[in-house]
């Protein structure tokens, strides 16, 4: 039984391994660190664009760092529009920024690691025109002169009126439902193995002792 | 205690179930994953003048500055990009405290990007070009009896690039030798390159003032002052290629087989795209058009339409670098140090 177990805990972890395997994706960076949209499935996407729908998006970005260093990088939501020719950002107050909510505000990334940071976005109903918001993140700024610099690198999400975007929330669902086979698969066989093993102890037992 | 078969045929079940109704909750929580950024990146990098010398501050005393904003595209996607700065204001600041009752205003600053300084290096271009194929086959065009009735081809097929122009270099791209594409030589070739820089727009006063994290954290509606704009331009490519193609083949209208001979198109695909053609496959069968596809090919000419038919299917190289310049107006500014703070932001344009 402890086997049993072992190889069920086994196939769950060989499961969840997946959760870290994920395909290269468009990433804008610094020099030390970067921020990309999670893909989605096999669909690498260099922003969050989804049909403004009135569902509420379960996505993510992924922050990684590009050095051997420590890298400290500050998530933030920016409410975004594009006026002249540029992308002006405000707190997130109104609009999709103000339905736009993230896991964490602060990611601590180790030596070339890279995390997933979830963005949950409540998607507006019946607009006629796309809206916008931004995912800001910075590192900390070197305060070593009249005038810092801080370098900013956004990822657009976008509220599309139409509805061609496919949410990745059914996309999300597909490594999981394989994992969920996995399991059914390893169980069913762990279960034909005990019913076989079960037939053979029977047997002698079973069978008149016949002197 | 003991788990029957059926106890544990519930657990499996159970820890199966769960797993595809939690699973995407737990996916979700900030884990940790791998990821391989060679698919493509697009890397802003900001200098000190000298060029190599990473930008973390600026020092405005004599009223100037200048730094190098450069982005870095690595087979990147054929987006635009913005590079844009905020500017918060600039407070007193002295033994290492902010008197912030004591500002210069942002508007007080202004950056400019001169166009001329505008340059453009390491450009390459992976694409699929897409071939318009036609003519009208006939009978007596292929030597085929069973063709009976002609039949009009009009139809499309992605093709390939020959490897020595696969990437595309920026001289096959631009027909200049130049290693980097500067001012007036930039200007006149932009429209050749996958993402041209347009020089109209950039520069300008921080009228609106960015957040400062001692003295003004609610600030709001920073005014964004333009460094780069680079616009993806996938028509500007299309040129390339078909005068590439043209120069590589000697005619603007080659046949299939001058096509496939050049390393434009493979038989293969050629005769996946005929066997589409209902109108010839009910007439020669699909054993008569394999044994025919050498005289198709002989008599099918073909353009290239398009290089954007496949998603993602352009993926580019290259450096795109501007050399701002900041200028403080001093006048009313009361002697003093002063402090503040300019965030260069990368967004890309999807």
């Amino acid at each position: 039984m402890i086997t049993r177990f072992r190889l069920l805990i086994a196939a769950v972890l060989a499961s969840a391994g997946v959760l870290l395997a994920s395909a290269p994706a468009r990433a804008v960076q610094t020099t030390t660190w970067g921020l990309v949209a999670a893909p989605a499935g096999q669909h690498q996407r260099t922003s969050l664009s989804h049909p403004a729908d009135g569902s509420t998006v379960h996505d993510a970005v992924i922050v990684y760092n590009r050095t051997a260093r420590p890298v400290t990088v500050h998530l933030y939501v920016l409410g975004t529009n594009y006026v002249n020719g540029g992308y002006q950002f405000s707190r997130p107050d109104t609009g999709l920024a103000a339905g736009t909510s993230l896991g964490t505000h602060t990611v601590n990334l180790g030596p070339y690691q890279k995390v997933r940071v979830p963005v949950t976005i409540h998607m507006p109903h019946g607009i006629k025109s796309a809206a916008l918001a931004g995912i800001g993140a910075e590192a900390s700024a070197v305060n070593d002169g009249d005038l810092s610099i801080v370098q900013q690198l956004v990822v657009l999400v976008k509220a599309n009126p139409s509805s061609h975007v496919v949410a990745p929330l059914a996309k999300d669902l597909f490594p999981w439902a394989l994992i969920a086979i996995g399991i059914l698969v390893v169980v069913a066989v762990l279960v034909e193995r005990e019913r076989r093993r079960a037939r053979r102890f029977k047997g002698p037992l079973a069978a008149p002792v016949v002197a | 205690m003991r788990l029957t078969t059926k106890k544990f045929a519930a657990l499996g079940a159970g820890a199966a179930m769960l797993t595809l109704l939690a699973g995407p909750a737990f996916g979700s929580s900030g884990v940790d994953v791998l990821y391989s950024s060679t698919g493509g990146t697009r890397t802003l990098s900001l200098f000190q003048p000298d060029g190599t010398t990473p930008l973390t501050s600026t020092d405005l005393s004599s009223g100037t500055s200048n730094f190098i904003a450069k982005v870095q595209d690595s087979s990147y996607t054929n987006n635009g990009f913005k590079v844009q700065a905020t500017m918060s204001n600039l407070y007193g600041f002295a033994n290492n405290t902010y008197n912030c009752s004591s500002e210069v205003p942002s508007s007080a600053v202004t950056l400019s990007s001169p166009t001329g300084l505008l340059t453009v290096g390491g450009v390459s271009a992976n694409l699929t070009p897409v071939f318009t194929v036609v003519g009208t086959l006939t009978g007596t065009n292929i030597s085929d009896p069973l063709l009976l009735t002609p039949v009009t081809v009009n139809n499309t097929v992605d093709g390939l690039l020959p490897a020595s122009q696969n990437p595309l270099s920026q001289s096959q791209l631009t027909g200049s030798t130049a290693t980097n594409l500067i001012g007036s030589t930039l200007a006149s070739l932009a429209g050749t390159l996958p993402v041209n820089l347009p020089t109209t727009g950039l520069g300008g006063n921080f009228a609106t003032p960015d957040v400062h994290p001692t003295c003004d954290t609610t600030a709001t509606g920073a005014t964004p002052v333009q460094i780069m704009d680079g616009t993806a331009d996938p028509t500007g490519l299309l040129s390339d290629v078909q005068s590439l193609m043209t120069s590589t083949l000697g005619t603007s209208n080659p046949t299939l087989t001058q096509l496939i001979n050049g390393g434009y198109l493979t038989s293969s695909d050629v005769s996946t795209m005929l066997q589409g053609i209902t109108a010839l496959v009910d007439q020669l069968g699909l054993t008569g058009l394999t044994s025919d596809l050498t005289s198709i090919e002989n008599v099918l000419t073909a353009s290239i339409t398009s290089v954007t038919s496949l998603t993602g299917s352009i993926a580019q190289t290259g450096s795109y670098s501007s050399s701002p310049d900041l200028a403080i107006n001093t006048t009313s500014i009361p002697a003093g140090s002063y402090k503040g703070v300019m965030t260069v932001t990368l967004i890309d344009q999807p």
